[in-house]
C-alpha cells in the first residue's frame, strides 16, 4: 500500500505513518526508517566519529524506536524524539567505549592541538575535487571531536539538523538562553579548531 | 558596543537572533573593529562549513539492516484501545479540550443544588394553579398546596416566621410578591413540581438565577449575604418544608459560615454548641461536609432565632425545639448545615 502512495507521489506525514504502525501495519515503519535514516546515521557518524560504529549505533536507534513507537504519544514532533533517542544512544555507547579502554578514535596527525597548523592541498589543476571535499568533511569531523559532548551534539543540532533553537531547548530539556549562549561558545571552539588546523580557503 | 559583548553576540547575530538595535551594533563593530570582523569571518565560514559539510548520506546498507534487526522483533505490542482510537488521532486535541469543558461547564450549571434539579414528583397542574393564583397573600395560598404537601404528619408546618415576627419580619407577603416570587405556598408547589412540568410556564434556569439574586427584603441581613451571593451554590440543605425562596444561597468561597452562624445565635441571645453540649469551635468546612449542631437560645427569641436561620437557608427540623427540650428559659435549636460549593 506504502510503495503504492509513494509511486503515486502521495507523501505520508510522520504522524501517519505512525499512527498505522500503531494499527499494527510494520511496512509503515519501513517507510519511517527510510526516511530518516541519513538524519540518524549522521547524528551517530557526527557524535561517535566512526562510520562503522555510527551503524550500528543507528541500527539500535530503530530497533529502540520500533519498539517504543507504540508509546510515543504525539506530544512532541517524531524527529525531535528520534534526536533525542539518538542522542541518548550516543551517550551511551561513548559510555561504553569508554569502560572497554577506548577512547574517541584518534585525530588524523597534525590536527592535535600541540601539533603544527595542517595545509591542505589546493584544488589547482589535477587536484582531486572529491578528494578535497572528503578530507574538508574529515577535518571538520577532526574538529568536532575535539569538543565536548555538550557541545558537539549543540552545534550539530542547529548547523547540520538545521533545529531552530525552540526545538533544540525541547529536545535537550534546556532553557533558550542557555542554548543560545553554549551554541555561541560551541562555534567559537569549533571555529577556534578549525582554525588551528586548517586555513579556511583551504577548506573552503 | 565593546568588542567583548559583539564577540559575545556574533553566534547569535548569525542566527538573526538578535534585535534590530542590537544587530545595528554588532555590524558597526564588524565594520570598526578587526578583530571582531576576524572572529565574525571564522565563526561565520565554521557555519557554512557544517551546513554544507556536515549532513552525511547513510550507507546503501543500513535500511536493510534495520529491516533485518527489526524482522526478528515481535510486532508491536499495541493495546486494545490504541486499535480503536487509532482512527481518532487525526483529531486535534485543542478540540477535545474545548469540546470537554463545554461538556463540563454544562454539567456543572445543571449540578446546582437546589436550584434546577429536578424534583421527583412533577405536579404540573399545580403549578400552573399556583402561577395563577400569584400574588395572593400566603394565607390563601397555602390551600393551592398539593394534599401530599399538606398531609405531612411526621413534618408539621413551621411556624411561619414572618408573620409572627412583628419586630423582625422576613419579609412581607407584599414583598415576595412583587420580587416576582411569589408566596410560601406557591413556590413550594413550584419547587416540588415545576421544573419538570415541561409546559411554558415552568421556571427557567434564568427565571431561578433572577430569583436567586433578588431575595426577600429581610430583616436580618448577615455579612455574607450583604457580600453578594450571586456566584455562589448551595448552603445549607432545605428540607421539605421549605421553600426556595428561603433558601439562601451562600458565596461558595464563604467556608466560615459557622462562625457566621455562631454570631447569629449570639446575636439572639443564644449559643452554639455541639449535640453533646461541647461548646462549638470554628471550623472550616470542605465540601459535603454535614455539621450537626444546636443553638441554646432563649425561649421567646427562638421564632426569630429560627426565622433567622431559614434566611440563610440552614435546616431547621421542627420537632427539635417544640416544648420537650425546653428548660431554664432556653430552647434547643438543631442545625444541620450541610457545605456544598
Amino acid at each position: 500500500m506504502f510503495g503504492l502512495l509513494l509511486a503515486m507521489g502521495s507523501r505520508p506525514s510522520d504522524s501517519e505513518l505512525v499512527q498505522r504502525f500503531k494499527a499494527g501495519d510494520r511496512e509503515a515503519f519501513s517507510v519511517l526508517a527510510h526516511r530518516h535514516q541519513h538524519r540518524v546515521y549522521g547524528m551517530c557518524m557526527r557524535m561517535l566519529g566512526s562510520s562503522q560504529e555510527a551503524e550500528e549505533v543507528a541500527q539500535d536507534v530503530f530497533l529502540s524506536l520500533y519498539r517504543a513507537l507504540p508509546r510515543f504519544r504525539g506530544d512532541s514532533k517524531l524527529t525531535t524524539w528520534m534526536y533525542r533517542v539518538t542522542l541518548n544512544h550516543c551517550k551511551n555507547h561513548e559510555l561504553y567505549r569508554r569502560r572497554r579502554g577506548h577512547g574517541r578514535h584518534e585525530p588524523i596527525e597534525g590536527t592535535r592541538d600541540d601539533g603544527p597548523p595542517r595545509e591542505l592541498p589546493h584544488g589547482g589543476p589535477g587536484t582531486d575535487a572529491g578528494v578535497h571535499r572528503l578530507e574538508a568533511s574529515d577535518l571538520l569531523q577532526e574538529a568536532l571531536d575535539q569538543l565536548d559532548d555538550d557541545h558537539r551534539q549543540i552545534v550539530l543540532l542547529r548547523d547540520v539538523e538545521d533545529l531552530s533553537y525552540e526545538e533544540i531547548s525541547e529536545l535537550l530539556n534546556l532553557p533558550r538562553g542557555t542554548v543560545k549562549s553554549r551554541l555561541h561558545r560551541a562555534r567559537a571552539e569549533l571555529a577556534r579548531r578549525l582554525n588551528r588546523n586548517v586555513s579556511r580557503a583551504d577548506v573552503l | 558596543m565593546h568588542s567583548f559583548f559583539a564577540i559575545n553576540r556574533l553566534s547569535a547575530y548569525i542566527d538573526g537572533e538578535l534585535p534590530d538595535n542590537e544587530a545595528a551594533e554588532v555590524e558597526r563593530a564588524i565594520a570598526a573593529d578587526p578583530s571582531v570582523r576576524d572572529e565574525y569571518q571564522r565563526m561565520l565560514s565554521t557555519v557554512e562549513l557544517l551546513r554544507t559539510r556536515g549532513p552525511l548520506q547513510a550507507p546503501p546498507t543500513l535500511h536493510g539492516a534495520i529491516l533485518a534487526r527489526v524482522a526478528d522483533e515481535p510486532d508491536p505490542v499495541v493495546g486494545f484501545w490504541a486499535r480503536l482510537l487509532a482512527p481518532f488521532h487525526a483529531i486535534p486535541m485543542e478540540a477535545v479540550g474545548v469540546v470537554f469543558a463545554v461538556v463540563a461547564v454544562v454539567v456543572l450549571i445543571n449540578q446546582k443544588p437546589g436550584m434546577d434539579a429536578p424534583p421527583a414528583d412533577p405536579a404540573p397542574a399545580a403549578v400552573e394553579r399556583a402561577e395563577e393564583a400569584a400574588p395572593p397573600p400566603l394565607e390563601q395560598a397555602l390551600p393551592q398546596q398539593p394534599p401530599k404537601l399538606a398531609s405531612r404528619p411526621e413534618q408539621p408546618a413551621p411556624p411561619a416566621p414572618e408573620a409572627g415576627l412583628p419586630a423582625k419580619p422576613m419579609g412581607t407577603s407584599a414583598a415576595r410578591t412583587s420580587s416576582g416570587v411569589g408566596t410560601q405556598g406557591a413556590e413550594t408547589t413550584q419547587a416540588k413540581g415545576g421544573d419538570k412540568s415541561g409546559g411554558k410556564k415552568a421556571p427557567s434556569k434564568k427565571d431561578a438565577r433572577v430569583q436567586k439574586v433578588t431575595p426577600p427584603k429581610q430583616a436580618y441581613e448577615p455579612e455574607w449575604e450583604q457580600q453578594g451571593d450571586d456566584h455562589s451554590t448551595g448552603y445549607g440543605e432545605p428540607n421539605a418544608l421549605q421553600t426556595r425562596p428561603y433558601y439562601y444561597r451562600l458565596d461558595p468561597r464563604d467556608q466560615h459560615g459557622l462562625r457566621e452562624l455562631r454570631k447569629l445565635a449570639a446575636r439572639y441571645g443564644g449559643s452554639l454548641k455541639y449535640l453533646d453540649g461541647r461548646a462549638f469551635q470554628d471550623q472550616t468546612l470542605q465540601d459535603g461536609d454535614l455539621v450537626d449542631l444546636r443553638a441554646d437560645v432563649p425561649s421567646d427569641q427562638v421564632e426569630a432565632f429560627v426565622a433567622a436561620l431559614k434566611q440563610l437557608g440552614l435546616v431547621v427540623p421542627i420537632a427539635s425545639y417544640d416544648g420537650s427540650l425546653h428548660g431554664g428559659g432556653m430552647t434547643q435549636v438543631r442545625v444541620q448545615v450541610r457545605f456544598n460549593p
